[in-house]
């Protein structure tokens, strides 16, 4: 091979093997979602091969999905809406510590991410429980108990706790790309603290904010295991409905319809909000 | 009284002394550098009067009111950082515009404010542009108008023209100069090329180790260094023993130098390299004292080649006694 044929052609088999995992264990699947989801299932039957709409115009007209996939995408919003909240500060504030605290402080951040999420959400439910830590104690001294287990409320808090730290990384990966003389610079022209803040550091890491709300967001709507452990049977979104389907009662073809609807749904999002993004910020952000 | 006066100013870091017991008055209007390598203490200076460091001890006033207790955002001090500092998310017109918004200033007199602003940088046309858009060099005059739009009652420089490629920073020294004697802004100066403050100041502190180690006109200093530090820092410097006293030196500034046929004037030596300036030789000359330096005007070709032995010659009144060794 000669030298410039290798420069040419290196880049295309060196990405082979990555290009073949990503087949198999992507596409590959996918496709036989999307197939499975044309399908139609009979209780006596079983799976019938073929071609209908008919799954999807189930999901559609019924209130029954739309109250689940209203749900999913609720979740989606208002944890992307309270990781932005406290994930921002939080980043800011890690990034101005000093040597040793800024280390500590981000393993603590990030640790938490190489625990299994069960495991966190379980944690969750240890503490907050009907019969928890905190609920005994309360029941102890004499107070009403907090409802968390089975709400809306305990399901969100769960999982903020569980995806702020994707927030935080990239806003904290934008910031310290941010001239910390421009905070001195606005100071000295006269902003205050909270202006200086406000109308300095959040504008120029909205990049940052921007893709921490896709990770979040996207992360949110496909979660499984805390809306599953905290939210249960009653709180279901679309995750826990495919594996209700898939694997209770056993209608593949539906569960591969809402899969592939989830997909479509938070594929529109992302897109949209890359547009925004691009349209808003690639003047400013090369 | 000066207008600005630094009081046995200090700053230290644990153990580290940054800046101690710095004396200094700037009078209004006043153009003044603080010179010296970095680590010298002069950005901490800048820093303690911009308000963004606390002094460790001493006084920073300006016409006799006190600065140290008021915040950075009161202080009304223009400042042009060395990395220019400007807002990335916002445009040239939007920059200028942040202190006058801050200031509460009302939306017209604010365009008149930046327009004049613009004018006297020289960057219309350019109000719509962010500032990635803009040369090293249009940064710097973004920030020179952010910094004197809000008509600061001084203006502090911090390596302002690092960045910048030596023929812009010599047409960018000449206009500064311009804008700050047209607008009478009191102005310091923080920088570590010599040719930056001579350019540019009305007085020059020479620091080294968070003091002052000397003050005075450019002129001034260069011609009567105190120091071998200043008269190496400031300008290149050849250094003699002093025949009177044995551990003093002897300052003697190349271009005060001649080039005198071999066995004439005060000292032999052979040319060891000669560079041609431009408008000046440098010759190094091997001597009994060590590597000295020659400058000769460009009045024609080379007086001497490497190789060839030549003799020295200086007026004694270009002798400048030095203080210490230090």
């Amino acid at each position: 091979m000669t030298p410039a044929l290798y420069r040419r052609t290196a880049p295309y088999w060196l990405s082979l093997p990555g290009f073949v995992l990503f087949a198999v264990m992507l596409f590959v699947p996918l496709v036989m979602t999307l197939l499975l989801s044309f399908y139609s299932f009979d209780y006596t039957a079983g799976i019938q091969t073929g071609f209908s709409w008919h799954n999807y115009a189930d999901v559609v007209s019924d209130d029954y999905f739309h109250e689940i996939f209203w749900r999913t995408f609720r979740y989606g919003l208002i944890v992307t809406l309270f990781c932005i909240v406290i994930g921002v500060p939080e980043a800011y504030i890690l990034n101005r510590m000093r040597a040793p605290w800024r280390t500590i402080s981000l393993v603590a951040i990030i640790g938490p991410l190489l625990i299994s999420v069960v495991v966190r959400t379980l944690g969750w439910v240890i503490l907050m429980g009907n019969n928890g830590l905190v609920n005994t104690g309360l029941e102890r001294i004499g107070l009403a108990k907090i409802p968390f287990i089975y709400t809306e409320t305990g399901v969100i808090v769960a999982l903020i706790h569980v995806m702020i730290p994707f927030m935080i990384i990239s806003v904290w990966a934008v910031l310290q790309k941010v001239d910390p003389a421009t905070e001195n610079a606005a100071a000295s022209l006269g902003a205050s603290q909270p202006k200086v803040f406000f109308r300095v550091v959040v504008p120029q890491v909205i990049p940052g904010i921007l893709s921490g709300s896709l990770i979040v967001f996207s992360l949110t709507t496909s979660a499984f295991a805390t809306p599953a452990i905290i939210g249960g049977r009653r709180l279901k979104v679309a995750s826990t409905t495919i594996y209700d389907e898939f694997l209770n009662t056993l209608e593949w073809p539906l569960g591969a319809a809402i899969a592939i609807i989830l997909l479509l749904g938070i594929m529109a999002v992302i897109l949209g909000w890359n547009r925004l993004i691009e349209r808003r910020y690639a003047q400013v952000f090369q | 009284m000066g207008f600005l006066q630094l009081t046995s100013l200090s700053k230290r870091f644990g153990t580290f002394t940054a800046v101690e017991d710095f004396n200094l008055d700037i009078e209004k209007g006043e153009f003044v550098s603080l010179l010296g390598p970095s680590g010298c203490g002069k950005t901490t200076t800048l820093q303690m009067i911009a308000g963004f460091l606390e002094p460790t001890a001493g006084r920073i006033t300006v016409e006799g009111e006190d600065l140290v207790a008021i915040p950075s955002a009161k202080r009304n001090i223009g400042i042009v950082f060395q990395s220019y500092a400007l807002f990335p998310h916002l445009t040239v017109a939007q920059n200028i515009a942040f202190g006058l918004e801050m200031r509460g200033i009302t939306a017209m007199e604010r365009s008149q404010r930046i327009a004049r602003a613009i004018d006297i940088v020289h960057l219309k046309g350019f109000e719509a542009r962010f500032p990635k858009q803009l040369s090293g060099g249009q940064q710097q005059r973004v920030a020179l108008a952010r910094a004197i739009v809000i008509e600061p009652r001084i203006l502090l420089l911090d390596e302002p023209m690092s960045n910048l490629d030596a023929k812009l920073r010599e047409d960018m020294q000449l206009e500064l100069r311009q804008i700050q004697q047209e607008l009478g802004i009191t102005t310091l100066l923080v920088t570590h090329d010599q040719h930056e403050a001579m350019a540019l100041s009305d007085r020059i502190a020479v620091m080294q180790g968070g003091r002052i180690v000397q003050i005075g006109a450019p002129y001034e200093i260069y011609e009567n260094p105190s120091s071998r530090f200043v008269s190496t820092f400031l300008g290149k410097s050849n250094l003699l023993p002093d025949p009177a006293q044995m551990a003093r030196q002897i300052s003697l500034r190349p271009e005060k130098t001649r080039l005198v046929p071999a066995g004439q004037g005060k000292l032999q030596g052979r040319v060891t390299a000669c560079i041609f300036f431009g408008a000046h030789w440098l010759y190094q000359v091997d001597t009994d004292h060590g590597l000295l330096l020659a400058y000769e005007q460009n009045l024609g070709a080379a007086r001497a080649r490497n190789g060839e032995t030549v003799g020295i010659d200086w007026d004694e009144a270009h002798l400048r006694h030095l203080e210490g060794q230090e």
